[in-house]
């Protein structure tokens, strides 16, 4: 009886949570439309790619709308590590290395090669689609969608996650991806480097790049952790919820538009 | 509890309209990209139609009307542009490519049709515009 009581304050609660965490979400999701749509972010940068300039474009990069891909991606990641094991920093390190390696190598890559590979706009489409279903899900598991109405299909994919979090491998491999999300700044970088001629100039631009979006990064992943571990933790994981769905359908339709195969709904 | 869930019912709806208001607003009226979209976008030279479009945080103006049955040629300007409008889809033509962040890049629309409309999005698709003839 105290038993049953006890869970249904807690059910209680946790619905209340959610009623403060949809707000709270929309709100952040309303401020990053409004900043992308102020053009603040469209600052005039000239000459020729530098490792500063690529600096500076990975630092506004951070805070644009490839937040949406990328940021969202990272977000949804590094909360649903976080709900399942607050202690497990781990990933978190290796997916920021696995990064910007991953970014540095591959620029260098582009500088010695030049026009020999392009970088597909397709495979780029594609992956973005992907990313931002996984961030639709995990999104609506950190809401607790999923956990309530036991849908069949996802249950699986969490298992999967839970094992791959413990993994070396897959954040790495996760953080070198992030190269091939669709982003126009990083394909502006990518372009830069293409034509930077060397291995070493190719290298130094993107990996500067990488550094420049690496703080927005960094406060996002450990950022998580520290709110899961506060007493707002229930809150954070349901408002990141909202945030991450709310991204990931913007994502999931510009993706769509970008592959030609809806028409443009909006044009932020 | 219903009084909370009230509240953000509220709240939520005050919200997502405020940012829809703000974000569909004409794209022309937003900061600095009021030159290219008040004045004329298209101009005939040796027989040929250009439609001039700037491409910097979106592709302005958004929508240009040409006239139909001539030659034409896109002309995209970025200037310091690193964003997603830099790399290019024209999908109708089949052009895809990403843009130096300073350069004017001349596209071969053909000789459109009447009633033919040319979309262009920027390769994460959140970037558009339209080319109308008619």
């Amino acid at each position: 009886m105290k038993n049953t009581k006890l869970q249904g304050e807690n059910e209680k609660s946790s619905s209340d949570v959610i009623w403060q965490a949809i707000p709270i979400g929309l709100a952040f999701l309303a401020l990053f439309f409004i900043v992308q749509k102020s053009g603040i972010l469209n600052l005039g940068l000239g000459g020729p790619a530098t490792p500063a300039t690529s600096f500076i474009v990975g630092l506004v990069a951070s805070v644009s709308s490839c937040l949406a891909v990328v940021g969202g991606l990272v977000l949804s990641l590094s909360a649903q590590v976080a709900e399942d094991d607050k202690d497990n920093r781990k990933p978190f390190y290796l997916f920021h290395m696995g990064r910007l390696g991953g970014f540095a190598f591959l620029g260098g890559l582009l500088g010695a090669l030049g026009g020999a590979i392009g970088v597909s706009f397709t495979l780029g489409a594609v992956l973005g689609i992907v990313a931002s279903l996984v961030m639709i899900i995990l999104g609506l598991n950190l809401v607790g969608v999923l956990n309530k109405r036991a849908v069949k299909l996802p249950a699986g994919i969490f298992d999967y996650f839970k094992k791959v979090e413990h993994q070396v491998f897959a954040p790495l491999i996760i953080g070198v991806g992030t190269f091939f999300l669709p982003c126009g700044f990083t394909q502006s970088m990518q372009v830069a480097a293409l034509s930077s001629g060397s291995f070493v100039s190719g290298f130094l631009i993107m990996l500067s790049f990488a550094l420049g979006t690496l703080p927005v990064l960094l406060v996002l992943s450990f950022g998580s952790v520290t709110f899961a571990q506060s007493k707002h933790a229930p809150l954070f994981f349901k408002s990141v919820g909202v945030v991450v769905i709310g991204l990931g359908s913007f994502a999931l339709l510009a993706g769509l538009v970008g592959l030609g195969l809806i028409d443009p709904l909006f044009n932020i | 509890m219903q009084k909370n869930t009230f509240i953000s019912v509220v709240l939520s709806i005050a919200i997502v309209g405020g940012a829809l208001y703000f974000v569909t607003k004409t794209p022309e009226a937003s900061l600095g990209n009021t030159e290219v979209a008040q004045t004329q976008n298209t101009e005939m030279r040796d027989g040929v139609q250009y439609v001039t479009l700037a491409a910097k945080g979106g592709y302005f103006p958004k929508l240009s009307s040409i006239k139909p049955d001539i030659p034409t040629k896109l002309i995209v300007k970025t200037s310091g542009t690193y964003d997603c409008s830099a790399s290019l889809v024209v999908r109708s033509i089949g052009f895809q490519k990403v843009l130096a962040p300073t350069q004017e890049e001349i596209i071969d629309l053909g000789t459109p049709k009447p009633g033919e409309k040319i979309q262009g999005v920027c390769s994460m698709g959140m970037y558009n515009f339209q080319i109308k003839a008619e």
